[in-house]
C-alpha cells in the first residue's frame, strides 16, 4: 500500500511537471517572440478575424486561479472585440472580478487605447452584473456596441433557483399557467437571456482545475470549452488559438 | 462531428459476424474477464489515491468509428460502442466506481428521420427485453438500474419495459446504472420548476421554501449524488445538454478517444486527472453547500429573512437554555422546522407519483 501511494505521488508529479513544461516553454516562445505575445496593432487583429471561418458572438473566460490580474482580463476582453466578439463574460467563483469592476472598467478602457488609439470611440461598453437586478437595458447586438457580463458562482445554480421561485410565485399568484410553460419559457426569464444575452458558444478556462466551479449551469448547453494553463501575462497567440479551435469545429445539434 | 452524443450507444443495431471478429480483433483475442498483472497493478496503484463514487460519461465518437473501420453500416459502430459500455462498466466496479451514468438518447434526437428514430426505439425494446432476461444476473451483482428522462415521449410499450427494468432493479443498491433516455437537461430543469410549481399549487410548499436543494429533488436525478468525474469521448469538449446542474462541480476529462476504441487506460487517465483536482473541488463544494443551507434563512419573501450571525446567536441561545434546563423552540427554528417539514413531505408526495407512475406502466404482479 505504502508502495502504491509513492507510486501515484510519482506519476502525479510526472503529469503535473508535463503541463508546467508546456507551459514554460509557450512562456519562452512569449519572451523570444513579441508577436506571439502581443499583437503587433489592431490591424493584425482584423487581419486574424478574415481567416477565420466563424467567430463566437460570445465568449466566456472563467478564471479558476486565485491571483486576479485585471490587465490581463482586460487585454482579454481587448482582443476578443478587435477581433469582432461584442459580447464577452467573465467568472470566477468568488466573485473578485465583479468586487474589482471599477479597476477592470479602467484597465479595459486603456488597453483599448493603447491598441486602438482613435478607433476607440468606434465601441460603446456595457458592463453588467446580473446580480445588481438593474433595469432592462437589451443587449442588440449591433456592431460597436459591446457588453461584459459579470458572472460569480451566485448567478449559477443559486440564480436558476431564484427564477424557480419567481415562476412559482407567479404561477401561485395566477399570473400565468403551468400547462404551457415549456423550457423556452424558463429561458426566457434567465438573466442573461432576459437581457436578450445569447448563450456563450465558447469558454475559456484559465487554472489546471478541470472542473466548471459552479458556473451558470443553465446557459452551458452547447459550450465549446477550451483551456489554457494560466490568465498571467496569457499570450496573444494561445487566445487566439482556442478562437481558431471553435472556428474548425462543426456543431450538429442533434442529428 | 455530432454536437449531442450518438444514439443506440446503449443499443446495438447489429450482430454481424464481421463486427464480431471486429471486437474480438479489439480484445485482442482475449476474453472479457481476463486482465493482466500489470493492469491489476497499476489498478492497486490508483486506489491508493481517492475514487471517484459516481462517474457519468457521454460516449462519443460511433458514427466516426463507423467510418474509420470502414465499417458498411454505422449501425455496427454502435454495436461496437455498447459492448464498450458493458466493458466499461466491468473496470469502473473493478475500480471502485459505484455509480455510473450514461447518455443514451437526447430529446434533441427526436430531430432525426422518422425511420432512425422508430429503428431506435426498436432497438431500445430489444435490448431493454434482453435485459429484463438477464434478470438473474443483474439481482446477483445487485444492479440497480434507472432510466432517467421524460418517458411521456417514448412509444407506450418501451415506457413499460423501461417501468419493468426500474421496478424490478430499484432496491439493488450495490452498484447503480443511470441511463439517460429522452433526456435533455433543461428538459429536466424545467420539469423540476414545474414540479415545484405544482407543490405550490396544491399548497405543499410556499414560494419561499423553494431553494437549491428543494430544485435538486425534483430533477431524474434527485436519487443519485452529482457525478464526481464527467467523461466524454472523442474529442468533443462541450456537454451538450447533459447533467448541465449536477456536473457543476465535476471534474471533468475531456478524452480524444472514440468510444469504441475507449480502453482502461483512458479510464484510469480520467480517475487521475480526478485525483489531481477532487480535494479543491471538495473544499469549494463544501463552502457551496454551506451556503445553500442558508439560502432560506436568506430569503426576501414573506418567511424569515434572518441573517446567518442571527441564527447563530439563536442557536447560543438555545444552548445556554437548554444548559439550564429550558428547552422550548425559539420563533426561528420552529419556522425552520416547518419549512423543513414542507420541503419532506412535498418530496415524499413526488416520489410516491412517480412510483404510482411506474406501477401504472409495469403493475407489481408482472415482476
Amino acid at each position: 500500500m505504502f508502495i502504491s501511494s509513492l507510486i501515484l505521488r510519482l506519476v502525479h508529479f510526472l503529469l503535473s511537471s508535463r503541463a508546467w513544461l508546456c507551459h514554460a516553454w509557450l512562456r519562452c516562445k512569449s519572451a523570444i517572440l513579441p508577436s506571439y505575445r502581443q499583437p503587433a496593432n489592431y490591424r493584425d487583429i482584423q487581419k486574424d478575424s478574415k481567416r477565420l471561418r466563424k467567430l463566437p458572438l460570445h465568449i466566456s473566460f472563467a478564471v479558476m486561479e486565485h491571483d486576479l490580474r485585471c490587465r490581463d482580463l482586460a487585454c482579454l476582453v481587448v482582443w476578443s472585440v478587435s477581433l469582432g466578439i461584442y459580447c464577452v463574460s467573465l467568472y470566477d467563483f468568488n466573485g473578485l472580478i465583479k468586487a474589482n469592476k471599477e479597476r477592470l472598467r479602467t484597465e479595459v478602457y486603456r488597453q483599448l487605447e493603447l491598441l486602438m488609439g482613435d478607433e476607440v470611440s468606434k465601441y460603446s461598453f456595457h458592463f453588467y452584473d446580473p446580480s445588481c437586478r438593474q433595469g432592462g437595458r437589451t443587449w442588440s447586438g449591433e456592431s460597436g456596441e459591446v457588453v461584459v457580463c459579470l458572472l460569480c458562482g451566485d448567478d449559477g445554480r443559486r440564480a436558476v433557483s431564484e427564477v424557480a421561485k419567481k415562476v412559482c410565485s407567479s404561477v401561485h399568484s395566477r399570473r400565468s399557467c403551468l400547462e404551457e410553460f415549456t423550457v423556452s419559457d424558463l429561458d426566457r426569464q434567465m438573466p442573461l437571456a432576459s437581457q436578450g444575452i445569447v448563450d456563450p458558444d465558447m469558454m475559456v478556462q484559465f487554472g489546471q482545475l478541470k472542473c466548471l466551479l459552479g458556473y451558470p449551469p443553465w446557459i452551458l448547453r452547447l459550450t465549446e470549452i477550451q483551456s489554457l494553463y494560466t490568465h498571467h501575462n496569457v499570450p496573444y497567440k494561445s487566445f487566439l488559438s482556442t478562437i481558431e479551435a471553435f472556428a474548425n469545429c462543426e456543431r450538429r445539434l442533434g442529428k | 462531428s455530432n454536437a449531442y452524443p450518438i444514439m443506440g450507444n446503449f443499443i446495438p443495431a447489429v450482430q454481424a459476424s464481421s463486427v464480431n471478429n471486429l471486437i474480438d480483433e479489439q480484445r485482442g483475442g482475449k476474453k472479457r474477464t481476463e486482465t493482466s498483472y500489470f493492469r491489476d497493478f497499476c489498478r492497486d496503484v490508483l486506489k491508493a489515491g481517492p475514487i471517484p463514487r459516481h462517474v457519468a460519461i457521454i460516449m462519443d465518437g460511433n458514427r466516426r468509428f463507423a467510418q474509420k473501420m470502414r465499417l458498411s453500416k454505422v449501425a455496427e459502430g454502435h454495436a461496437m460502442g455498447f459492448e464498450k459500455l458493458a466493458e466499461s462498466l466491468e473496470w469502473c466496479y473493478d475500480l471502485g466506481i459505484r455509480e455510473v451514468t450514461v447518455y443514451a438518447f437526447s430529446i434533441e434526437n427526436f430531430k432525426r428521420s422518422k425511420e432512425e428514430v422508430d429503428g431506435l426505439m426498436e432497438l431500445a425494446r430489444q435490448k431493454f427485453t434482453e435485459l429484463l432476461e438477464e434478470r438473474e444476473l443483474i439481482q446477483k451483482h445487485e444492479v440497480c438500474i434507472r432510466i432517467l428522462g421524460d418517458l411521456d415521449l417514448l412509444p407506450r410499450d418501451v415506457q413499460e419495459i423501461v417501468a419493468k427494468t426500474m421496478n424490478m432493479t430499484r432496491n439493488n443498491r450495490r452498484a447503480v446504472l443511470n441511463v439517460c433516455f429522452a433526456y435533455t437537461s433543461r428538459h429536466e430543469i424545467t420539469h423540476g420548476v414545474k414540479q415545484l410549481a405544482w407543490g405550490v399549487e396544491e399548497g405543499l410548499l410556499k414560494p419561499s421554501d423553494i431553494t437549491e436543494s428543494v430544485l435538486e429533488q425534483c430533477f431524474y436525478t434527485s436519487k443519485s449524488s452529482d457525478p464526481d468525474l464527467l467523461i466524454r469521448t472523442s474529442g468533443e469538449v462541450r456537454l451538450s445538454d447533459f447533467l448541465l446542474w449536477q456536473s457543476s462541480f465535476s471534474c471533468l476529462s475531456f478524452l480524444k478517444t472514440l468510444w469504441p476504441e475507449f480502453s482502461v487506460w483512458d479510464l484510469y487517465f480520467a480517475v487521475l486527472t480526478y485525483q489531481r483536482n477532487c480535494s479543491y473541488i471538495k473544499a469549494v463544494k463544501a463552502a457551496h453547500n454551506e451556503k445553500v443551507s442558508q439560502q432560506w434563512l436568506q430569503s426576501d419573501e414573506d418567511c424569515v429573512p434572518k441573517q446567518q450571525s442571527a441564527l447563530r446567536d439563536e442557536l447560543l441561545l438555545k444552548d445556554k437554555k437548554l444548559q439550564s434546563g429550558e428547552g422550548c423552540l425559539t420563533g426561528l427554528e420552529n419556522d425552520a422546522a416547518e419549512h423543513e417539514g414542507r420541503c419532506k413531505r412535498f418530496v415524499e408526495v413526488l416520489q410516491h407519483r412517480w412510483q404510482c407512475f411506474l406501477d401504472k406502466l409495469s403493475p407489481p404482479l408482472d415482476q
